[in-house]
């Protein structure tokens, strides 16, 4: 029986529910390249929040209830679509074939890695205190069928398990729910859920981009899965290569949009995009409050562009009406998505956010807590923190690997080209989105927020950006 | 030309990101089973402390961490990141409903800024039952209180500047090879009966502004990386410190470090050292000495490590005979020089290549069939037996029938 519950389950996440986003994606009728790309990264999202709803809704049922609670609708779906789903699936197996023998390379060494990682991530034990965190939640949300306890610091259960974190219930959600019917034996459906954020982001990069020139794709798509802080298991079931997904998803869709608008589109068509653009915001935040900060750098980038090429168009008030009201809607949409985890989160701690305002020890221990902080991560005056804590991800190739020191080589060639050109490219949109993280980041260390500084895996978020931009100036002097 | 040198140097710095970590991806074992998480913790750093925590009969434990102990054994824990723990601080009798503490050698101000240290730093109030790998066990429900205990003052002083370190080491003239630090006159390591023994390092530690001091132990000629034998963490205020340390060690000479990346005073060092009673069998040990008449008909209960030592000028072929529910890690340590030509060339290939290429551990999977291992030792070098039991199932052993050196 464990065995079918894991078959419907892989199945409805990477087939059944993937059709049925991409079906909503066509129905939408806004012209968008990488919806397949969209579809993967969003089905990974809406399990969770699927399985999450009816736990709120419908609690205390049995394993089978909620896994066929969850698949029915999109099997019932596939089944009754089988003409186009075995277009989808044929479309799937046709964006993965490569060209000549430099393409072919170049994808032959990305395979490579990709191999060595999922032997390396099978195979090593989860060790990381946050990554055994999750997963006890998520067993705990399966043993109570039930997600109101959530979140709590005082003690949730009779061994003492606290959940104080303000991120809503997405990720731990997601290894819930491939653990949902299954042993504890059954330690590979979680890690393939987990890792396939990674891989379906590698793919996208791989398979999305260049379609005449695969080069480009493979070579970012590689080093980005060469990151050493993804490849050397600190990532471990760990969040962070789901929030990455939804970054470089909303990323992509937002120069899908911008690169493929007449200009003289309707307001209904542009609402559409702004929904579904709310709709990526919506979930990334749901996965990790780092959502909130995909939001930031989406609208920032989007007005950045959109309003530089419309500059003409800068003081007409109906103009700036319509971007009000776009923003607004995708800002809802984006807030719908969340608001019972953020109602909850707000009813326990008093805020939206808190990483170490809500652990009452620290309060009560303040001075010494923030001697120990700054001083266990060596970061105590402003010029240790840029240089020492944001600066290490030019440093710590072992952690961060190539490709953030790539970046700043190629950095002036790629102002130079980018000045050269006048229309908008993927490349021009990587290299103002990393230069927008790094002034974000900077700006939050200047101002006292330490939250990169201390945790420099939220370094990463751009991680497949740079991957970009880096893998677009190579393929120019390659 | 041009074209290949920038293809070469783009495949370089690609390359400078993955190939330390390529090398250690391809897995060391094999798990008996693909989708057991089980046999892969055996092989790791958690494995000791959890066997150590499922072969005892703890119920509560206070702790730093939860994740590890939550999804690993069936403690049940007081998180010190709960709302509970504030009333605890306030409350000095709460420690009633607690069998353990768990520390970390990163340390915590819950353990050294609040009354918790008089109970954590005072053998005639805890015992220190575990030690390893950075994670120690206090049994707050034992003490040495009324137990013969031996006290020693030392001294340091700042003996080498490595790694962006200065090292004050404690002086003991028992290691003149030690070619990292420089052979050391003064204070002579106290005449030890052979066992184990729960330190504790207390010292006046005067500092110029707030900092940060690592302390670790060094023992034998063994070189290492200096990361790798840090027993403790002390975060320093400006001015004077008292700082107090614990950890579990062999009755031989041993060497204090403290690293310290600004200039400290470091005054009355006094050692207090408790010997614990019927501990072998109980206690994660390193190095002590040769054990081969202990090992073979007895039975192993807890994940250890065992020394043997080859002084002869020919190499030694050492085969045991082993069952047990677990893992044999077995390694070899070469002479100083070896040593230290392994840590200058580790600095140029990285240490995962190293790890890779020298000391490298086999493991051998042990079950219930009795199954033979057998390794060369090279002349003048040791070989680490480490018996890894696996943490799924308490009460696993290992048992030696047979171990031969010819």
């Amino acid at each position: 029986m464990q065995n079918i519950y894991i078959l419907l389950k892989v199945f409805n996440v990477f087939l059944f529910m993937p059709f049925f986003v991409k079906k909503l994606f066509d129905k939408a009728a806004v012209k968008l390249d990488f919806t397949i790309f969209y579809s993967y990264a969003l089905s990974i999202c809406l399990i969770s929040w699927l399985y999450v709803l009816l736990l709120r809704v419908i609690p205390y049922q049995s394993h089978a209830f909620y896994i066929v609670s969850t698949a029915l609708p999109f099997v019932l779906f596939f089944i009754y679509h089988y003409k186009e789903a075995y277009g989808f699936c044929a479309r799937l197996y046709c964006s993965l074939k490569y060209m000549d023998i430099q393409n072919k390379i170049f994808a032959y060494l990305f395979f490579l890695v990709v191999v060595l990682i999922v032997l390396n991530y099978f195979n090593m034990p989860v060790l990381g205190n946050d990554s055994l965190q999750y997963i006890y939640l998520s067993k705990l949300i399966n043993s109570l069928h039930d997600v109101s306890f959530y979140p709590s610091t005082s003690p949730v259960d009779l061994r003492g398990f606290i959940a104080p974190w303000s991120h809503p219930l997405g990720y731990p959600g997601l290894l819930a729910y491939a653990q949902l019917g299954l042993t504890d034996q059954h330690d590979a459906v979680l890690k393939l859920f987990s890792l396939s954020a990674l891989l379906m982001t590698a793919f996208g990069m791989a398979t999305c981009l260049f379609p005449k020139d695969r080069r480009a794709d493979f070579f970012g798509a590689t080093l980005l899965v060469a990151t050493p802080l993804v490849f050397g298991g600190q990532l471990e079931v760990h969040v962070d290569t789901t929030r990455i997904l939804m970054f470089f998803a909303s990323f992509l869709f937002l120069y899908d949009y911008m690169k493929n608008a007449s200009g003289s589109d309707s307001i209904q068509y542009d609402v559409k995009a702004f929904l579904i653009l709310g709709i990526l915001n919506g979930y990334g935040c749901f996965m990790h409050s780092s959502g909130i900060l995909t939001y930031v750098m989406c609208i920032g980038s989007y007005l950045f562009v959109f309003l530089f090429r419309h500059r003409a168009a800068f003081f007409d008030v109906s103009f700036l009406r319509r971007q009000v009201i776009l923003i607004s809607l995708s800002t809802c949409v984006m807030l719908l998505i969340i608001s019972i985890d953020l109602y909850k989160t707000i009813k326990v701690h008093g805020r939206i956010l808190s990483d170490l305002e809500n652990i009452k020890i620290y309060s009560y221990l303040k001075s010494d807590y923030a001697s120990y902080l700054q001083l266990s991560r060596g970061l105590d005056d402003l010029s240790t923190k840029i240089v020492s804590g944001l600066g290490r991800i030019f440093t710590d190739i072992d952690l961060f690997g190539a490709g953030y020191i790539l970046y700043l080589l190629i950095l002036p060639f790629a102002v130079k080209n980018m000045l050269a050109k006048k229309e908008l490219s993927i490349e021009t949109m990587s290299h103002l989105n990393v230069l927008l993280f790094f002034s974000l980041a900077l700006t939050c260390t200047f101002i006292g927020i330490n939250t990169f500084v201390f945790n420099p895996r939220y370094l990463l978020q751009i991680q497949p950006i740079v991957c970009l931009a880096v893998a677009c100036q190579l393929k120019r002097i390659w | 030309m041009l074209r290949i040198l920038k293809r070469i140097l783009i495949v370089a710095f690609v390359f400078t990101g993955i190939f330390p970590k390529v090398v250690n991806v391809i897995p060391k074992t094999f798990p008996t089973r693909f989708t057991s998480d089980l046999s892969r913790i055996n092989a790791s750093d958690l494995a000791g402390i959890l066997c150590f925590l499922n072969g005892e009969r703890y119920k509560t434990a206070l702790t730093l961490r939860d994740g590890e102990y939550l999804n690993y054994t069936k403690l049940n824990i007081k998180f010190v990141l709960s709302d509970e723990s504030v009333s605890l601080i306030k409350n000095q009798k709460s420690l009633e409903n607690v069998d353990i503490v768990i520390n970390n050698s990163y340390n915590d101000p819950f353990f050294y800024k609040t009354w918790l240290k008089d109970v954590l730093y005072n053998q005639e109030r805890s015992c220190l039952v575990y030690d390893d790998l950075g994670y120690q066990v206090f049994d707050v429900k034992k003490s040495f209180q009324g137990a013969q205990c031996t006290k020693f003052a030392f001294n340091a002083s700042l003996s080498d500047v490595q790694d962006k370190f200065n090292i004050y080491a404690t002086h003991v003239k028992e290691f003149p090879y030690l070619t990292t630090l420089p052979a050391a006159n003064g204070v002579t390591f106290p005449k030890l009966d052979e066992g184990l023994y729960d330190v504790l390092l207390t010292a006046d530690c005067d500092a110029t502004k707030p900092q940060k001091i690592d302390f670790a132990v060094l023992t034998d000629g063994v070189l290492h990386n200096l990361s790798s034998i840090k027993k403790d963490t002390f975060y320093l205020e400006k001015g004077k410190n008292k700082i107090s340390t614990r950890f579990v060690h062999s009755n031989i000479p041993f060497r204090g470090l403290f690293l310290s990346k600004d200039n400290v005073e470091l005054s009355n060092i006094t050692v207090k050292f408790c010997k614990i009673q019927n501990s072998f069998s109980k206690l994660f040990q390193l190095y002590p000495k040769t054990y081969t008449g202990y090992l073979v008909g007895n039975t192993i209960t807890v994940s250890s490590s065992f020394l043997l030592e080859n002084k002869e000028n020919t190499a030694k072929q050492v085969t045991l005979k082993v069952s047990g529910d677990g893992v044999l890690a077995t390694s070899l340590i070469g002479d100083g020089i070896v040593e230290s030509m392994a840590v200058r060339l580790s600095k140029l290939l990285g240490n995962a290549l190293m790890k890779r290429l020298e000391n490298s551990p086999s493991y051998h999977i042990v079950d219930e069939e009795e199954s033979e291992v057998s390794v060369q030792v090279a002349p003048h070098s040791k070989l680490i037996l480490s018996f890894t039991l696996n943490p799924a199932h308490p009460g696993a052993q290992f048992k030696i029938s047979s171990l031969k050196i010819s």
